[in-house]
């Protein structure tokens, strides 16, 4: 007879397995999304989140403008604090202007689009291979809600998943869960982008019939209710044509690099429907 | 008490400073799983209710931090451990290498159980060798920072409270912990 006492162990660590399975199959079945976890931890998470940002930038800051100085030592005192003071106005204005320059397109982008935006910092990422999404620094409180679009003047970041308070999730076109309605801009063709998890996206059921060559521009179609309409996507980089099937194999290179994201703008589109 | 809030305590300040930092990688580039090395070394070193429980909490932490399947790391995080502690129990892992190799092998463990799991839910339409590529190069960056949370970690949870956990029982007679 087995002894559950010596055993227990195990049998623990199988109620674990059986719960985290559980959970999996609640939400493949659709039955549970998981919201309220995510509210709860997102609320918690998100000011250490906050703090662990703040020091970094500001230790990249302090490098950026100050230790890296450290090499004119060698050259006499006057003109160490010389250059010093010079190459740290010249990065301040720098950045200054990288700064307006991005605003600038914000501002214009803002212009271009027809829609109330609210502009937002990016302040995690996620922390799994397998989902790549985002978190910024607005939330409810600010007018989030879930389904938003995500922008930036280059295109498309992504659309609003989880909300909490003060933050936000956003999951990122290159995500394989996301799938946004498209069009070729060169001949109208209509297609499907969807995330290949890495850092493309894959235009799905794309007729094989249908001319499109590398290069051409791939737009929001605005067919699906959360993207207004010419937003730009990215770019082909790569077209397939097998020798069977229906449709072509095409990759296409997003328009925003999401290994520099910094600001983004919501647009707050108060609809329901959801794409792909 | 302490021990217990101790190493949960690590390994959330692992996560979080994992997903403020992944911005500074190379954009092709993966984040490295801070929280499998981390789940690692408590299979070295806790029992099974408590390693078990706190990988589990912390696998379902990162599944709430990255948006997905709630569930999905909790499974696979506490097979790791299991898995571990397993391995830990049979074979003497003093040397670094070793425990390198056990974080690769941890890693090609939890990212083909998550291959499977998604496979299964219907959560994964993209080609093989795609796949393949990208669970590669997680792999590669996980195994890449293992040193660093290795000799970290273990330092930070000696702060809790070191209980009967840390003894094995093998062959009748209590033992210390074999590796970290």
């Amino acid at each position: 007879m087995v002894d559950l006492r010596r055993r227990r162990g195990t049998l623990f660590i199988v109620i674990l397995i059986v719960c985290a399975a559980f959970f999996i199959s609640l939400q493949i079945s659709g039955r549970y999304g998981g919201d309220f976890l995510h509210n709860v931890v997102l609320r918690i998470i998100s000011p250490p989140q906050r703090a662990v940002h703040w020091v970094s930038k500001s230790i990249r800051t302090f490098f950026e403008h100050h230790v890296l100085l450290v090499d004119l030592k060698k050259e006499n005192l006057r003109l160490r604090e010389e250059v010093r003071h010079l190459r740290r106005e010249n990065d301040e204005l720098r950045e200054a202007a990288h700064t307006v320059e991005r605003l600038q397109h914000l501002l214009l982008f803002k212009k271009l689009v027809p829609a109330a935006m609210i502009p937002a910092e990016v302040i995690a990422y996620s922390p799994s291979a397998w989902f790549r999404t985002i978190v910024i620094n607005k939330g409810l409180r600010d007018g989030v809600q879930k389904g938003m679009p995500v922008v930036t003047w280059e295109g498309v970041v992504g659309k609003v998943m989880r909300t909490s308070p003060g933050s936000s999730v956003i999951l990122l076109v290159i995500d394989r869960n996301s799938s946004i309605d498209v069009l070729v801009q060169r001949t109208r063709t209509r297609g499907i982008v969807e995330g290949d998890g890495g850092s493309r996206c894959q235009l799905r059921y794309f007729p094989r019939t249908d001319d499109i060559q590398v290069g051409d521009l791939i737009i929001t179609s605005g067919l699906g209710g959360i993207f207004p309409k010419g937003l730009s996507l990215g770019e082909t980089s790569k077209v397939e044509k097998k020798d069977y099937g229906l449709f072509q194999v095409v990759e296409v290179r997003p328009s925003v690099d999401f290994s520099r994201l910094e600001e983004v703008m919501v647009i707050l589109s108060p609809t329901e429907e959801r794409e792909g | 008490m302490l021990r217990v809030l101790v190493p949960l305590v690590a390994g959330m300040i692992w996560l979080v400073l994992a997903t403020a930092l992944v911005g500074f990688l190379p954009g092709r580039l993966p984040p490295p799983d801070v929280v499998l090395i981390v789940v690692i070394i408590f299979g070295f070193r806790y029992s099974l209710p408590l390693g078990g429980g706190l990988s589990f909490l912390l696998g379902l932490l990162q599944d709430v931090l990255s948006g997905g399947v709630i569930g999905l790391n909790a499974l696979s995080k506490t097979v790791v451990f299991s898995l571990t502690r397993v391995i830990a129990r049979r074979f003497y892992f003093s040397h670094w290498g070793s425990k390198i190799a056990m974080v690769f092998l941890g890693g090609v463990v939890d990212g083909l159980l998550t291959s499977v799991i998604l496979f299964i839910g219907g959560g994964i339409h993209i080609p093989g060798a795609v796949l393949a590529r990208m669970l590669l190069l997680h792999i590669l960056c996980t195994g890449l920072l293992s040193p660093l949370v290795l000799v970290i970690t273990p330092r930070f949870s000696d702060l809790g409270e070191r209980g009967n956990e840390d003894i094995f029982h093998y062959e009748g007679k209590k033992a210390r912990t074999r590796g970290i």
